[in-house]
């Protein structure tokens, strides 16, 4: 493994709610993320994974834990990143068409970030614009276009090549997919792996659908209320799921080939409701819905353990090796 | 062998929708049938005429929508020129839908219990039955679609269940309802997978129970394969391949179908196909061939200039292709 570019220790997030309870989106989370890998976070809605994405670049403030980016801690109290990091980390949002001003063309929308990040003479500034359209595969004539005149997959690819306009080294994908028909999404993603390898960069990559995160992520992260579930690298993940709450995952992806049929851990039927994050059961979060619930399971809260090399998992079941 | 009957069948259908003067041929020539007691999907992308087609079978297309030609047999009569009185009959008794958001095709200020009454009451007019047989009907239908406690539930207002349990409620209204027709559309795309996975096996044990017969239109080829027996794949307001399920998804025969399998990320993990080059086309002047032909790898001059018609390629599969039809 190579060097690690972010590591987030025992991260927290909590939303005060007006009644005096708390919501604890995100509630305790480790993890690393190595330069050039993609991290595939998985989860359904509610589970934090969209909250990390938001602390991570810096439009939530930590509650508590520390997010290390190349390690300096962006999370500590009273720390303000400076332009620099703001630049190399940048973030990629679920649904173009409002991530990106109806109202400007786009290429008013892309000088934003070069205006901030990098002044430059119009000329110039132009010409960056272009090359980066060049770089996420459209022609250069889209800059004058509006986003309403352009497709929804052209869309993010814009919204792409805006977030490369300050050269970042860590993109945050939130989802940057799910809005897209499947044919379009392929395009999308394709750019998106091209890029990585040609500017060795860093994905943190939000998603809910763990088909992508097969073809695309190098290791794999699942979410279940504000927790880490399992962490594991992404084929031996697929091959071998551990958490009773990633079998039952996986076991509920509509599929479409018999090959695929194969690989789903079967007879794992789902069931139950996810409970509210503003009253996340006690002990193990994910106990009111496992069928492998044990006495420990609604009383202590499991730890994450190393049970192989690398491969991570929060469950009563499973011992650490050794 | 058991005779076939039909609920609904759909007849060379074509709609088209005028916007800004502008003539638009949405659905062109659509054909499919559902057997009683079967389960029929719908499957293509956003802007395909999955949801047009789905209005024009409750015959509530928006008013700038005129159907062409075709017909829409419901037990053999034609809902689209049935006269008022039998086409709400058909509407509260024959076929309901239910919404990809649950949560806005319920109404937020009526409590479950009164949405029940509401459809009910329209439902079973005939018969005469009090307040209270209605609910028990209710009852009955919120444990049929697993929802224990069924007091509860008709006591709360929407807002205070969760997704998956305001599926289950609208689907419980139709069961209760004893319409013959679910329509879907999308059903669990509003919901996480592990609840969209509860609802579809619900809803594939439902028709297995031979309670109902459903329509079920989607974006995901997976959700039409594990809940349908059989499937029409659209494209661009044609149905370009159908048949049986199992044979369609083994051996997809379509261009189209067999590019949007690729396109599929798969859990096995053989990477991401390129994707499938250009747009759907402007439906406004949509090609004079083959609406696919101009994104089609195999296109030919034959394909730019005729329409193909359904070609039958044995076990109930066929599809509409030059290449499957020439045998290429």
């Amino acid at each position: 493994m190579g060097d690690i570019i972010l590591e987030i220790k025992n991260l927290k997030k909590y939303f005060p709610l007006a009644d005096g309870r708390t919501v604890k989106a995100v509630d305790g989370v480790s993890m690393k993320l190595y330069k050039g890998e993609t991290l595939g976070l998985v989860g359904e809605s509610g589970c934090g994974k969209s909250t990390i994405a938001y602390t991570v670049v810096g439009m939530y403030g930590a509650s508590g834990g520390e997010v290390l980016y190349k390690g300096t801690d962006l999370a500590k109290k009273g720390y303000k990143r400076t332009l620099k990091q703001k630049g190399e980390i940048q973030i990629v949002f679920q649904d173009p068409g409002s991530s990106l001003n109806s109202r400007r063309t786009i290429e008013k929308s892309m000088e934003v970030p070069l205006d901030i990040h990098d002044r430059m003479p119009k000329e110039k500034k132009t010409e960056r614009i272009e090359e980066l359209l060049e770089m996420v595969g459209l022609p250069k004539e889209y800059k004058s276009k509006m986003p309403r005149n352009i497709g929804g997959g052209e869309r993010q690819l814009i919204s792409v090549a805006r977030a490369l306009a300050t050269n970042p080294e860590l993109i945050i994908l939130d989802e940057p997919t799910s809005a897209l028909d499947v044919s379009v999404q392929a395009k999308v993603i394709n750019t998106l792996i091209e890029l990585q390898k040609k500017l060795e960069l860093s994905y943190l990559f939000i998603t809910h659908d763990l088909s992508l995160m097969r073809n695309v992520a190098t290791r794999v992260a699942i979410l279940y209320l504000g927790r880490l579930c399992e962490l594991a690298p992404t084929t031996e993940f697929f091959h071998g799921p551990l958490h009773p709450y990633t079998q039952m995952l996986l076991s509920s992806i509509p599929v479409v080939t018999e090959e695929e049929e194969a690989i789903k851990p079967g007879q794992i039927i789902s069931q139950g409701e996810i409970p509210s994050p503003v009253n996340a059961p006690k002990g193990c979060t994910f106990h009111t819905r496992c069928r492998d619930c044990m006495e420990i399971c609604k009383t202590e809260m499991p730890v994450m353990t190393e049970v192989e090399p690398e491969h991570f998992v929060c469950c009563h079941k499973y011992k650490a090796k050794g | 062998m058991e005779e076939k009957t039909n609920v609904l069948e759909v007849r060379d259908l074509s709609v088209s929708y005028t916007v800004a003067n502008v003539k638009t041929h949405v659905l062109e020539n659509v054909n499919f049938s559902v057997e009683k007691g079967k389960s029929v999907g719908i499957v293509g992308e956003s802007g395909c005429g999955k949801t047009t087609t789905m209005r024009a079978i409750l015959n509530v297309l928006p008013s700038n929508g005129t159907v062409e030609s075709g017909e829409i047999l419901y037990n053999g009569e034609n809902i689209l020129n049935m006269p008022n009185n039998k086409l709400q009959d058909y509407r509260q008794k024959g076929a309901g839908m239910i919404f990809q958001d649950p949560s806005s095709a319920l109404n937020p200020v009526i409590s479950i219990r009164n949405q029940f009454l509401e459809a009910l009451k329209y439902a079973h007019k005939d018969k005469k039955l009090t307040k209270a047989q209605l609910l028990e009907k209710a009852a009955k239908a919120l444990e049929q679609v697993s929802l224990a406690d069924p007091d509860r539930i008709l006591n709360s207002y929407p807002f205070q269940l969760s997704g998956g349990m305001r599926q289950r409620v609208c689907i419980a209204i139709t069961l209760a309802a004893e319409r013959q027709i679910l329509l879907a559309d999308e059903p669990g795309t509003a919901l996480d997978v592990t609840i969209q996975d509860q609802i579809l096996r619900l809803i594939k044990s439902l028709v297995e129970a031979g309670e109902l017969s459903v329509i079920m239109v989607t974006h995901s080829l997976g959700v039409i394969r594990q809940v349908t027996t059989a499937v029409n794949i659209m494209y661009a307001g044609t149905i370009v391949e159908g048949g049986d399920t199992k044979e369609v998804f083994g051996h997809p025969m379509h261009p189209y179908t067999q590019a949007l399998m690729d396109c599929l990320p798969k859990l096995t993990g053989n990477g991401i196909a390129k994707g499938i080059p250009g747009r759907i086309p402007d439906y406004s002047s949509p090609p004079g061939g083959c609406r696919f032909a101009p994104r089609c790898p195999y296109v030919t001059d034959r394909c730019l200039n005729e329409k193909p018609v359904p070609h039958e390629t044995g076990g109930g599969h066929w599809t509409s292709c030059f290449k499957a039809e020439e045998g290429r």
